[in-house]
């Protein structure tokens, strides 16, 4: 319990005390004549009380103040040491995690190197062996694509060969088609050209008499035919 | 022989029948004119119809005048054309010719549409009712130049 509480506690209990002292004196009044003498008990009483009361407070003040002192005293000492202990045991702490964290550290940075070593072992082992299985696989496929590239050209060997022969024949039908066309029209050009010049020789070269005898001899074959 | 047939007789080509159907109307336009036409201008038509004098009564006789015009051009234009084509330009002796043949082919008086085109050649084109002859030296040759087998081998070189 605090020192204020205490001081509070024994107030009101001598509050308590003096109203009831009071209401007490006025239940049980004197009479007139002893009232003075009374009154001036309960007064001197009173005081009295009063000055009991002043001076239990002034000893509850004190007694609370030294309390207090004590209080303040063991708080400061209770604080010093806790702060003490904390601080040491916050230093040992601290000691012992740095140390915890650099063994752990350095297990850890030993332990990776080693992982690492292991690691770089095996990736090497792997790798070799990789390699080596590549190797067979390469050259495996490698030899494999080889003979269909061989199949594959001679296929194709084959077809362009069958193409080109195709084709050769289908040009040399197609140029025998040409020669014949243009022997044909060559042929003809040369007959329409032989035509229009004995034509032309032949309108020239007949006269009168035999231009009139061959309309004779027309119409007289026309007339043999029935013609009229 | 009547009029028409000796007008007839006279006439040798399409363009001479043309002519003589010219003459005839020209004659007929002199007839229905009113009877103040020249007698000399009438002797003139009928002369460029008929090839002759126009006789006395019948140029006074109108009516008998016109049904001898109409009776001509009616006969004339029924006369048979026939369709020649030659190479040449015929002279009249050949014409004269030619109609006396066909005249005597047929039983009929003709005339004829003659036709000059040289590209023939020689020899002679035909139309008569429809029917067609091309007995021309150009057809001639054209059917030579069509036998290749034939003018191929006359191409060759003699050996």
């Amino acid at each position: 319990m605090s020192t204020e509480n205490i001081l509070l506690i024994a107030f009101l209990t001598n509050s308590v005390l003096l109203v009831i002292t009071l209401i007490m004196i006025f239940i049980f009044r004197p009479s007139k004549k002893d009232e003075q003498v009374i009154k001036k008990q309960m007064e001197q009483e009173a005081k009295e009380t009063i000055l009991r009361a002043q001076s239990m407070a002034a000893d509850i003040v004190k007694n609370a103040n030294a309390e207090l002192e004590t209080s303040k005293q063991f708080l400061k000492t209770q604080t010093d040491q806790l702060l003490k202990t904390m601080k040491d045991g916050l230093s040992e702490t601290l000691s012992n995690t740095s140390n915890n964290i650099q063994t752990t550290t350095t297990k850890t940075l030993e332990d990776y190197h080693q992982s690492l070593l292991n690691l770089n072992e095996s990736l090497k082992n792997y790798a070799s062996e990789l390699q080596q299985k590549l190797g067979a696989e390469t050259a495996g496929r490698i030899d494999q694509f080889n003979q269909e590239i061989q199949k594959e050209i001679a296929s194709v060997r084959s077809l362009n060969q069958e193409k080109v022969n195709t084709r050769l024949q289908t040009l040399d039908q197609e140029l025998d088609k040409i020669k014949k066309e243009h022997y044909e029209a060559l042929q003809k050009s040369i007959f329409v050209v032989l035509a229009r010049i004995s034509k032309k020789v032949l309108g020239r070269s007949i006269d009168i008499s035999t231009h009139e005898q061959l309309v004779i001899d027309a119409l007289e074959k026309a007339k043999k035919e029935n013609f009229f | 022989m009547d009029e028409s047939k000796i007008v007839a007789e006279n006439l040798k080509t399409k363009e001479d029948l043309v002519e003589k159907i010219d003459s005839l109307n020209s004659l007929r336009m002199l007839v229905f004119k009113d009877n103040s036409v020249d007698k000399t201008a009438l002797n003139q038509a009928y002369l460029a119809a008929f090839g002759r004098n126009i006789d006395e009564n019948l140029s006074s006789n109108r009516e008998a005048l016109s049904t001898l015009i109409d009776q001509t051009q009616n006969y004339l234009e029924s006369l048979k054309v026939v369709n020649l084509t030659l190479a040449f330009e015929p002279s009249h002796e050949f014409l004269l010719r030619l109609k006396k043949f066909f005249q005597e082919a047929l039983g009929q008086t003709v005339v004829i549409n003659l036709v000059v085109n040289p590209t023939i050649i020689g020899g002679v084109i035909l139309e008569n009712n429809g029917k067609y002859l091309d007995y021309s030296s150009a057809a001639i040759l054209d059917s030579a130049f069509q036998d290749r087998d034939f003018l191929t081998t006359l191409l060759q070189p003699e050996t």
